[in-house]
């Protein structure tokens, strides 16, 4: 696992956590069933408040990406492999739009766009 | 660090089941406390600290952040209000409640003819729970002599010495008044740490004032501000960096009914820097055209304190 | 835990202790040396002088030396703050006030000891002429007399030093005595009151001698131990309450 923390960002902290392990867990480097620090850990690590971890487990606890299990620790949630696509293919469609705001403003259009995408689809190996 | 394996498993499974119910235990509450000194004035100050968790207390020299810790050790008498420790009346309770707190005061300067193992010997008959292993494992951690009397060791020696000799018997509650005071950074940092590496048994709790705003902004969860006696604030750390900011703009901005959103301003020639508690209040007032900018605690500290050092 | 408190003291000011014991032992062997030395020379005015200031002197370092180590420890606390940091254990203050009062009271025993060894070498050396003045320091009485005057008067200060501090206690507890010695004065300066006051000591005297001197013993002891008790009461009272 790898959580980089910015203090200059604006988006806070505990955002910055839930974000980094929720892409782990969408892009597979965190499966299921795998153990994260406990917040205590966590909090020590990243020179952070108890609370902004606490915090951040909460959200992603609640969004069902993980599950603290009482006494044992908090470990990757036994996803639902539907879900975990339909939240995978959210993440690609969030990065599409931000693409299509992007080409927007450059006045690109539709048709190019296109393009530009089969080839980098094209291109990609896997 | 087992102190807790020790108690009975009654005991043990009554707590948890209340851990549960409330969620929330305090390892220290404070209300309405105050002290008349004459000259200066503690007044109707409360705030609470839940168990696990770092409380900085910070505040100006002479805010009245050492005389809060004295009096939750009883050693000031309070004039009115009420502490409790764990739970119960920190006077009612002193021994029990005592033995359960490890303490680190401001210049720790006493018996400075002895050596660290002596003063070990003359403070553990003192603690049932003192452990000679712990005791042991903080002096190499820190690496500290023996065997050299307490008068040649250097201020930050002198400050892990306090802090291995209050934390050998199992200490529930830390209280430090000026902890890292005069330090240099690493050793401030080797401090800081020691903190964070306590905390990771979520039974303890941490209390510490200091005047550097960096240390408390570091490993804070709880900060709690002080000013000419009073408490200004005391919330977690997430909430007073969401709650305050700094805004920036130009002077064009600024009237009597903008100025008024703000709770202290710097003017200058090319524009206003103030402090607000309420970003999106002040967001309303300003506009798109000013500056949000994330206020530090030493940014806090100056606006705040801006009122009365004028009115001085 | 009143153990521990008195052990602690001990314990953590041993050296002090033992440099101080050491100055008193040095200070009142030079004094016994001076006291024989100038009563087995040859008879002479000067040696006559000399005696009528080293039998006072004696007196004096004794019952002021040992006074002042009965206080050793309150001092060192006071000097090094250290006031704070015991306050700060699991230890009532009534228990801290105890063991002053205990290890006080030790400390003037051991420091009359060791004024009373400190005059054995020069009854040794000068031991062949040994002389009547000298073997007066060698009556047990007034040891006794020694000690009971220091627990006594340190009954009457201590709750001033456990009320103000150290050096404000003993600041008012002086300024208590000259206004005293002054009032005195003036009292005296009567020749009638001065009369009675003579007529009365003299009375007082006389009945004091006839109390069997055992019975006087134990009940000076027994008024100054009761003296002790609540003066011990009195400190716990002040001591509980301020700001440290």
């Amino acid at each position: 696992m790898k959580i980089i923390i910015s203090n200059a960002s604006s988006e806070p902290i505990y955002e910055q956590i839930g974000r980094q392990i929720k892409a782990q867990i969408i892009s597979g480097e965190l499966k299921e069933g795998d153990g994260l620090p406990s917040i205590r850990k966590l909090a020590k690590e990243l020179h952070i408040s108890v609370i902004t971890t606490k915090r951040a487990y909460e959200e992603l606890e609640k969004e069902g990406f993980i599950d603290t299990v009482g006494g044992k620790g908090t470990f990757v949630a036994i996803q639902n492999k539907e879900l975990l696509r339909e939240k995978r293919m959210k993440s690609v469609e969030d990065m599409m739009a931000d693409t299509v705001t992007e080409a927007k403003k450059l006045d690109i259009s539709y048709e190019e766009l296109n393009e530009m995408l089969s080839i980098l689809y094209d291109s990609s190996e896997d | 660090m087992k102190s807790s394996m020790k108690c009975c498993p009654f005991f043990m499974t009554a707590v948890k089941i209340k851990v549960k119910e409330t969620s929330m235990i305090n390892t220290l509450e404070i209300s309405n406390l105050a002290k008349d000194y004459g000259d200066f004035r503690l007044e109707d100050v409360s705030f609470n600290l839940p168990q696990g968790y770092i409380m900085g207390l910070i505040g100006p020299n002479g805010a009245g952040k050492t005389t809060i810790i004295k009096i939750i050790m009883n050693l000031v008498m309070k004039q009115q209000g009420q502490v409790k420790l764990f739970g119960k009346d920190h006077q009612e309770y002193e021994v029990a409640v005592k033995k359960r707190i490890g303490f680190v005061y401001d210049t720790p300067n006493y018996y400075q003819h002895l050596n660290l193992r002596q003063l070990k010997n003359v403070v553990a008959p003192f603690y049932e729970n003192w452990d000679e292993a712990v005791f042991n494992g903080l002096v190499n951690h820190f690496n500290l002599p023996l065997k050299k009397t307490l008068k040649k060791f250097s201020k930050g020696m002198a400050m892990k010495a306090s802090i291995a000799i209050a934390m050998s018997h199992h200490a529930d509650f830390l209280i430090m008044d000026e902890p890292t005071s005069g330090l240099d950074p690493v050793i401030r940092r080797e401090v800081l740490d020691f903190f964070r590496e306590f905390m990771q048994h979520e039974d303890k709790s941490i209390l510490f004032s200091s005047h550097i705003t960096t240390d408390i902004e570091q490993v804070a969860d709880y900060i709690t501000y002080v000013q000419d006696g009073r408490v200004i604030f005391s919330k977690t750390k997430d909430e007073v960096f969401e709650d305050y900011a700094l805004v920036k703009g130009g002077n064009d901005l600024l009237d009597e009914d903008t100025k008024s959103a703000l709770l202290g301003v710097r003017s200058g020639a090319y524009g206003f820097e103030g402090l607000t508690h309420n970003v999106k209040g002040a967001r309303a007032v300003f506009g798109d055209s000013a500056i949000y900018d994330p206020a530090s605690l030493e940014d806090i500290m100056f606006f705040t304190g801006m009122k009365t050092r004028k009115v001085l | 835990m009143l153990f521990r408190l008195v052990a602690k003291d001990f314990r953590a000011n041993g050296l002090y202790l033992a440099i101080s014991l050491g100055i008193l032992f040095v200070l009142n062997a030079i004094l016994s040396f001076g006291v024989l030395g100038s009563e087995s020379g040859p008879v002479s005015a000067g040696g006559d002088a000399k005696l009528t200031v080293a039998i006072p002197m004696f007196f004096l370092v004794s019952v002021l030396g040992s006074k002042v180590a009965s206080l050793l420890f309150l001092k060192i606390d006071d000097m090094s703050d250290s006031n704070t940091f015991f306050a700060s254990l699991p230890v009532k203050r009534k228990e801290l006030v105890k063991a002053r009062y205990i290890s006080s009271a030790i400390l003037a025993c051991v420091a009359l000891v060791v004024l009373l060894l400190a005059t054995l070498p020069a009854y040794f050396i000068y031991g062949a002429s040994y002389s009547e003045t000298f073997s007066l320091l060698h009556y047990p009485a007034f040891w006794c007399i020694f000690l009971l005057f220091i627990w006594f008067s340190n009954s009457i200060s201590f709750p001033f030093y456990f009320r103000f501090g150290l050096a404000r206690g003993v600041f008012t507890v002086v300024i208590i005595q000259v206004l005293l010695a002054t009032a005195m004065v003036i009292i005296l300066l009567d020749p009638d009151v001065r009369e009675g006051i003579l007529d009365f000591a003299e009375g007082a005297l006389d009945w004091i001698n006839t109390i069997h001197i055992a019975l006087l013993g134990l009940g000076s002891l027994g008024i100054t131990l009761l003296l002790m008790l609540g003066s011990a009461m009195l400190s716990v009272k002040f001591y509980k309450v301020r700001d440290l």
